[in-house]
C-alpha cells in the first residue's frame, strides 16, 4: 500500500482543480434598466425596481429575482427564525441572523451568511455561501460544525434537498436563478384571489392585480414539473406559487409577503411553505431586516465563521 | 454518586419546567447584553461483547454565558462539570475512581476569554479552542489544543479537546486573507486514560501488566519500587508555544492554509533504574529504584491544508480537501537496555553496573497527511472518503526498534487508513443517520454508527455504537475487547 495510493489521490485532485477552475460569462436577457438608481444624497436607499408598462415575462422574471436576492441594495442583516410544523401539530424552530453583501464583481454574485443561534442543540452553526454570476458555476459553501468547533469546506447539498429540515428545497431558497427555468404569461391582468395562511390564519393579498406566469424548470427530470407565480402589479415578485409534481399535480403552496418602503427597498418578511404530500407546514418568520448598513465583506469569508463562539 | 444525582435532580427540574411550556429559549439578561444557554446530558455506554459492563454513565452540565461590553466587546466563558457514575458500578474501573469519575481540579472552567472583534482585526485572549485542519476520525493539523484521549478519538472533538490559555491575534489585510498568530504560555498536553480504564492505550496496559504490577508483587521479596515522573517544561517565556497561520482563498475557489507551530510533541517516557541489584530469578526484573520518566520535546510542525469545491464540470458538487503536517524533532520510544555505571567488584563478573535505563528515546520526524474527498450523493446522501498516511522518518536507532506509542509494537514506517463517512437525515432533519467506516491496512477495523433524533427543539436524543476489529498491536484492534453501544440523552437551554 505504502505510497502507491497517492498518485491516484493527486490525479483526482488535479481533475478537481482543472475542473473547478471554469467560470463563464452569465447570460443576461435584459435589454432595459431593471434597476434605477438609489437618490445620491440617501445612503440608506434602495434602488428601485423598474416595473414599465409591457414589460415582458423575461424581464419581470430578473424582477423577481432582484428582489428575491435584494440585489436593490449593497447588503443586508436580518434575524428571523424557521417554524416547522408537522401533520400532528409538532413545532420546531430555528432561529438565525443573517448577512448578505451583493457584489455583481469579479465573477462573485453575493456572499451569504447565515447563523443558527437556536435551539442549543444547533446553536452556532453557521453556513456560508458564495454564489456566483455564472449560473452555470456552482456555488461555494463553508459550514461551521459547532459539535467540532471546526469549518467544513461542504459539499453543496443537491438542489431537490430540503433546506435546514424546511419544505423549502436548496433551489427554493437559495440557489434557483433567472436561467434555471422557462416563462410565459398565463395573464397578464389577473386578479389574485389571496392565500389564508395555514400558520397566521391571516388572508393574505385578497384581490391583488398581478401577472400570473408559468415557469418550467429546464431540468429534467426533476421534482416539479412546472409552478404557478402570482406577481402583483405593485411589487414585481411573486406573492404565491402552485407548485406542481412530475405527474402534474399540485403538491406546495408557497406564500410569501414584501414590505415595500418609502426608500425603495422591499424586503420579503413572511415565507410560507405547505407541502401536501407530509402535511407539513415551514412559516419563515423575519424579525426585522435593514439594508444598506455597510455590512464588511470580510466577515463573509471563512474567518468569520471561525469567529463562532459555540 | 450524591452529586450525580444532585445533577439529575437539577435536570429533572428542567424537564418539568419544559413541560410546564415556560419559554425554552436562551435567557437573555442586562438588555440583551449577558446571554445564558447550557444543556444537561447523560451519556451511557455498555460493553455488549467483552466485560459486559458500563464504560460510561456520564452525566454533564454545562452553562454558556456572553456579555457583550459593545459592538466589538465581549467576554464569553462556559462553565462544565460532569460525573461518570461507570466508576461507581463497574469494578474494573475502580482503581482509576479517584481520578476519573468527575471533573478535576480547574477543568471545570472550560473556556474563559475576552474578544475584540472588527472586519480587519480580531483579538481573543484567554482560555479557548484553537482548530486548525479538517480531517474526520484522526487528527493530522488539530494539534494546537491537546486532546483529553480518556475515550481515544471517540467523543466530539469540542468536547475532548483541551483548551489552552492563550493570545490569539487575526489581521486581515485583504478580503480573504487572514495571518493568525499565537502566542501560548500555558503547558498542555494529551490526556492518556491510565491502565485499568475504559479506554486504555495498550502500551500502558503492558506498562502496569508487565512492569509496574510484578515489581509491586516482588517488593515483598527484596528491594523494589516504582515512581513515575512527569518532567514538565518549567513555566517561561522560551518554553511558550507559539503559532502562525496564513489563510487565503484564490479567486478560482481554493483555499489554502500555511501553518506553523512551534510547541510540545507526543510525550514519551523510559524507565530509569537506580541502586541497580541482582535479578531474583532468570530472565526476572533487576532489583532496583525504577523510575518513569516522561519527556515532553519542543517540536517545529510545518504544515498546510487545502480545500477546493469543484464548481462547473462533471464533477460539480464534489469538494476535494487534504493537509500535511511535517513535525520536526519529536520524541518516539525504542526498545533496548542499557546497564551504566559500573563498579569494580572483587568477584566474577568483577563489575557491576549500578544503573540502568530500560526503552530508549530517540528524535523522528513525522510526515502526516490526508487527502480527502465530499459529494452528496441521491439528494441529501453524503459520502466522504478520506485517505490518511502516517509516515515516521526511521524504524531503529542504533539496530534497536522504535515503537509505536499507543500499542508498543514495533514502528512500521507507514500507517495507512481509509475512512469513509455516510450521512443524511429524515423527517425534516428530525431523524439523522451517520455511519463512520475506518479501515488501516495492517487489517485493523472501526465502525461508528450513530442515529440522532430531535424530539424537541430542546431535547435530543441519541444512539450509536463503536466497533473496533484488528491485532493488539494496531491502532484500532488494541481497542477490539472495548465495543460499545451508547445512548444520549441532551437537553437544550
Amino acid at each position: 500500500m505504502k505510497l502507491k495510493l497517492l498518485p491516484f489521490f493527486l490525479i483526482i485532485m488535479l481533475v478537481g482543480l482543472i475542473f473547478g477552475g471554469g467560470n463563464t460569462k452569465p447570460a443576461f436577457a435584459e435589454e432595459r434598466p431593471l434597476l434605477l438608481p438609489a437618490p445620491v444624497d440617501c445612503s440608506t436607499c434602495c434602488k428601485k425596481v423598474n416595473l414599465y408598462p409591457g414589460i415582458d415575462v423575461n424581464n419581470l422574471m430578473q424582477i423577481k429575482y432582484i428582489i428575491k436576492y435584494t440585489k436593490f441594495a449593497k447588503d443586508q442583516e436580518s434575524v428571523g427564525n424557521f417554524v416547522m410544523i408537522d401533520r400532528s401539530g409538532l413545532k420546531r424552530t430555528r432561529k438565525w441572523q443573517r448577512y448578505r453583501v451583493i457584489l455583481e464583481k469579479d465573477g462573485l454574485d453575493y456572499k451569504d451568511l447565515i447563523v443558527l443561534t437556536e435551539p442549543q442543540h444547533i446553536k452556532g452553526l453557521a453556513v456560508l455561501t458564495w454564489m456566483y454570476l455564472d449560473p452555470n458555476r456552482e456555488r461555494d459553501n463553508w459550514i461551521w460544525l459547532p459539535s467540532q468547533r471546526k469549518i467544513r469546506r461542504a459539499s453543496p447539498a443537491e438542489d431537490d434537498d430540503a433546506a435546514f429540515g424546511s419544505d423549502l428545497t436548496t433551489e427554493e431558497l437559495t440557489t434557483r436563478n433567472w436561467s434555471s427555468e422557462t416563462y410565459k404569461f398565463v395573464k397578464e391582468d389577473a386578479t389574485f384571489a389571496g392565500y389564508t395562511s395555514q400558520y397566521t390564519g391571516k388572508t393574505y393579498y385578497k384581490n391583488t392585480p398581478s401577472w400570473v406566469v408559468e415557469a418550467t424548470p429546464k431540468r429534467k427530470p426533476w421534482y416539479y414539473s412546472r409552478r404557478t407565480l402570482f406577481i402583483p402589479k405593485d411589487i414585481g415578485a411573486q406573492v404565491h406559487d402552485d407548485v406542481f409534481d412530475p405527474n402534474g399535480k399540485k403538491f406546495k403552496d408557497i406564500l410569501r409577503t414584501y414590505e415595500i418602503r418609502d426608500n425603495g427597498c422591499i424586503p420579503m418578511n413572511y415565507v410560507e411553505c405547505v407541502d401536501h404530500r407530509t402535511n407539513h407546514t415551514t412559516a419563515v418568520e423575519i424579525e426585522w431586516i435593514r439594508f444598506n448598513s455597510g455590512v464588511d465583506e470580510k466577515l463573509l469569508s471563512p474567518k468569520a465563521l471561525m469567529r463562532t463562539k459555540w | 454518586m450524591r452529586k450525580s444525582i444532585a445533577l439529575f435532580v437539577a435536570g429533572a427540574c428542567l424537564l418539568l419546567l419544559s413541560s410546564a411550556k415556560v419559554a425554552q429559549a436562551s435567557l437573555s439578561l442586562l438588555d440583551n447584553k449577558l446571554t445564558l444557554s447550557g444543556f444537561l446530558k447523560n451519556e451511557t455506554a455498555y460493553n455488549p461483547n467483552h466485560d459486559r459492563e458500563f464504560m460510561k454513565i456520564e452525566n454533564t452540565f454545562q452553562l454558556e454565558a456572553e456579555y457583550m461590553l459593545n459592538d466589538r466587546f465581549s467576554f464569553f466563558t462556559i462553565f462544565r462539570y460532569f460525573y461518570d457514575n461507570a466508576f461507581d458500578v463497574n469494578p474494573l474501573f475502580e482503581d482509576n475512581r479517584s481520578r476519573l469519575h468527575r471533573t478535576r481540579g480547574t477543568d471545570w472552567l472550560r473556556e474563559c476569554y475576552l474578544n475584540y472583534e472588527s472586519p480587519s482585526l480580531d483579538v481573543r485572549i484567554g482560555k479557548q479552542q484553537v482548530v486548525w485542519g479538517t480531517a474526520d476520525g484522526i487528527k493530522i493539523m488539530d494539534v494546537v489544543c491537546p486532546t483529553d484521549q480518556r475515550e481515544y478519538l471517540l467523543d466530539n472533538y469540542a468536547d475532548s479537546r483541551i483548551p489552552r490559555w492563550m493570545l490569539k491575534i487575526e489581521y486581515s489585510p485583504k478580503v480573504n486573507g487572514t495571518l493568525q498568530f499565537l502566542f501560548i504560555p500555558d503547558f498542555e498536553t494529551d490526556y492518556y486514560a491510565p491502565a485499568g480504564s475504559p479506554f486504555t492505550y495498550y502500551s500502558f496496559t503492558l506498562l502496569q501488566k508487565d512492569l509496574i504490577d510484578p515489581l509491586h508483587q516482588l517488593a515483598s521479596n527484596g528491594h523494589y519500587t516504582f515512581d513515575e515522573n512527569h518532567q514538565y517544561p518549567g513555566q517561561s517565556f522560551k518554553n511558550s508555544s507559539f503559532g502562525v497561520r496564513w489563510l487565503d482563498i484564490l479567486p478560482n475557489g481554493l483555499e489554502y492554509t500555511l501553518n506553523y507551530l512551534h510547541g510540545y510533541g507526543t510525550f514519551a517516557g523510559n524507565v530509569h533504574i537506580s541502586n541497580l541489584g541482582p535479578q531474583q530469578f532468570t530472565n526476572g526484573p533487576y532489583q532496583g529504584d525504577y523510575v518513569l520518566k516522561y519527556k515532553y520535546p519542543m517540536t517545529q510542525l510545518l504544515g498546510f491544508t487545502f480545500t477546493k469545491g469543484i464548481n462547473s464540470g462533471p464533477l460539480t458538487g464534489t469538494t476535494v480537501r487534504g493537509e500535511f503536517a511535517y513535525i520536526h524533532n519529536n520524541n518516539n520510544k525504542t526498545e533496548g537496555l542499557w546497564l551504566k555505571d559500573y563498579i569494580s567488584v572483587p568477584f566474577y563478573p568483577y563489575s557491576v553496573p549500578t544503573k540502568a535505563i530500560y526503552y530508549g528515546i530517540t528524535k523522528v520526524d513525522n510526515y502526516k497527511y490526508v487527502l480527502g474527498i465530499d459529494k452528496y450523493i441521491v439528494t441529501n446522501w453524503l459520502a466522504s472518503f478520506q485517505f490518511i498516511q502516517l509516515v515516521t522518518n526511521k524504524t531503529s536507532e542504533n539496530g534497536n526498534n522504535l515503537l509505536f506509542g499507543p500499542t508498543n509494537a514495533r514502528l512500521n514506517k507507514y500507517y495507512t487508513f481509509l475512512t469513509t463517512r455516510i450521512s443524511t437525515d429524515f423527517m425534516h432533519e428530525r431523524i439523522k443517520p451517520d455511519c463512520l467506516f475506518m479501515y488501516g491496512t495492517l487489517n485493523e477495523w472501526r465502525i461508528s454508527p450513530r442515529i440522532e433524533y430531535e424530539v424537541r427543539d430542546y431535547l435530543n436524543v441519541a444512539v450509536g455504537g463503536h466497533m473496533f476489529w484488528g491485532k493488539r498491536g494496531t491502532l484500532l484492534g488494541e481497542f477490539r475487547d472495548n465495543d460499545e453501544v451508547y445512548c444520549e440523552i441532551k437537553y437544550g437551554f
